[in-house]
């Protein structure tokens, strides 16, 4: 095969040795950086907000097209799909309506238990709804990058909810997007507990599909398939909030499994807990 | 003659094409496609543009513009400021030294030398990362980053092959 001719440009020795130079001299001062980036330097952050600011609605107009043909694939497998799924909610709705008489029943008894208890139910907690625009998922960091109209509401730390499970924090927020940290991602450290048995441990991420739960009990029960749920400890995340579920159990680690693929994200809910995120704040000040 | 005002402004572009085609792949990295595995396999394409350009235009793409796209994707990732500027200029400094030598041979040549580097880069980047952050990285992910971004060089650089021979090839490059 004839190969095409690429013209390239020869320097000479010894500005390539200059370059060298300049080269090494860049490498010890950017390591400099690093270290500097380690004391969470203001005037870095500021950097790093500037160029944020600037690029992120770059990356959003970039995604259109992709966007566009997302969707025109969905449609074609929603079409393929229609008539399994048709099927399949014939046979949730009879289940739905045996759930829905159950729930109805257990409401009451709930109310009557809580009047006796003189319980005061916690306030609701308000979300906003932040598109994705830009994802970030190699071996080196988990994250997401999310459009946000009103960004008054949205702090540091406030936790991102998918449709049915946690997927990760507020990391910083940059005029009108937001860095979302991950669950997968190895910063990320939430503690938990096993749903059915109330064993607590701590999930972190590990820059993979699947996190690891680790300081759990030596003894404790977990098998797979167990469900994953935040435990409310340290402050930062609310008791109960889904995380994933147990898909695997060995002698030296537990695997967890988001509940939700994170690559089909395309919207968020960014959640307001009130309470939670003042004792975020005050434990960061 | 003098070139008029017009000419440089054309000529200044010209030179800072190889820049934006990086930055370009640098921010279409970034655009979520919500394809099955599509968040955990995902080539470096900075790696790439950066070798690529800095092999055979080492005049269009300097010191600057490599430590710029570090500085971009530092923030972009949210990796500490720094850190890809490092792997970057390892880049830099790596092609500059083996440009005289694979410039000569053919294609698959600059593809092997780039797997060299790539693979020199990631266990770098893998250290770095481990030292700052105190943990120690699993290998199986990265590799596969490391896979996805070889195999993807061939279409990368023949697209940078093109926009090369098509828009950056002048007469006193071809005099030189």
């Amino acid at each position: 095969m004839k190969r095409r001719r690429v013209l390239f440009i020869r320097l000479s020795q010894f500005r390539i040795f200059l370059r060298k130079l300049v080269v090494t001299l860049a490498s010890i001062s950017a390591f400099g950086l690093v270290i500097l980036s380690k004391a969470d330097n203001a005037h870095l952050n500021t950097t790093e907000d500037m160029v944020s600011r600037v690029l992120n609605p770059v990356i959003r107009v970039m995604q259109l097209p992709a966007d566009g043909a997302y969707y025109l694939y969905e449609k074609i497998r929603d079409v393929v799909r229609v008539y399994a799924d048709n099927n399949t909610l014939r046979n949730q709705e009879e289940r739905v309506y045996y759930l829905e008489q159950k729930l109805q029943a257990l409401k009451i008894e709930n109310e009557l238990l809580s009047e006796m208890l003189n319980y005061i139910p916690p306030e609701e907690a308000d979300f906003v709804t932040a598109k994705v625009i830009a994802s970030e998922g190699d071996g080196f960091s988990h994250s997401l990058i999310a459009y946000i109209a009103d960004v008054k509401s949205v702090k540091k730390g406030q936790v991102v909810l998918h449709k049915k499970s946690v997927i990760g924090r507020i990391d910083s927020v940059h005029g009108s997007y937001v860095r979302i940290l991950l669950v997968t991602d190895i910063n990320s450290k939430i503690p938990v507990v096993i749903e059915r048995t109330r064993a607590k441990g701590i999930l972190s991420g590990n820059n993979t599909s699947v996190m690891n739960l680790l300081y759990t009990a030596p003894k404790a029960d977990i098998v797979r398939g167990d469900q994953i749920v935040t435990s409310g400890v340290g402050g930062i995340f609310p008791s109960g909030l889904s995380v994933g579920y147990v898909s695997k159990v060995s002698s030296s680690s537990i695997e967890v499994e988001p509940i939700e693929p994170i690559e089909t994200v395309e919207y968020v809910k960014i959640v307001n807990y009130g309470s939670y995120e003042d004792f975020f704040d005050e434990d960061c000040n | 003659m003098k070139d008029s005002l017009t000419d440089v402004l054309a000529l200044t572009l010209k030179k800072l094409i190889p820049f934006f085609i990086t930055l370009f792949f640098v921010l279409l990295a970034y655009v979520p496609t919500h394809l099955p595995l599509s968040h955990f396999l995902r080539p470096d394409f900075a790696f790439i543009c950066i070798y690529f350009w800095i092999l055979y235009r080492p005049d269009l793409f300097g010191i600057v513009s490599t430590i710029l796209i570090g500085v971009i994707v530092d923030s972009l990732s949210g990796l500490p400021l720094g850190m890809n500027i490092c792997i970057f200029l390892f880049i830099y400094l790596l092609t500059i030294t083996l440009a005289d030598y694979v410039n000569t041979k053919p294609f698959i040549s600059s593809w092997l030398c780039f797997s060299l580097i790539a693979f020199l880069a990631f266990v770098l980047k893998w250290f770095l990362f481990c030292v700052y952050f105190r943990v120690l990285l699993t290998w199986p992910h990265i590799l596969m980053t490391y896979v996805s971004t070889i195999l993807i060089y061939p279409l990368i650089a023949r697209f940078n092959m093109f926009i090369q021979n098509r828009y950056l090839k002048t007469r006193e490059d071809i005099d030189e």
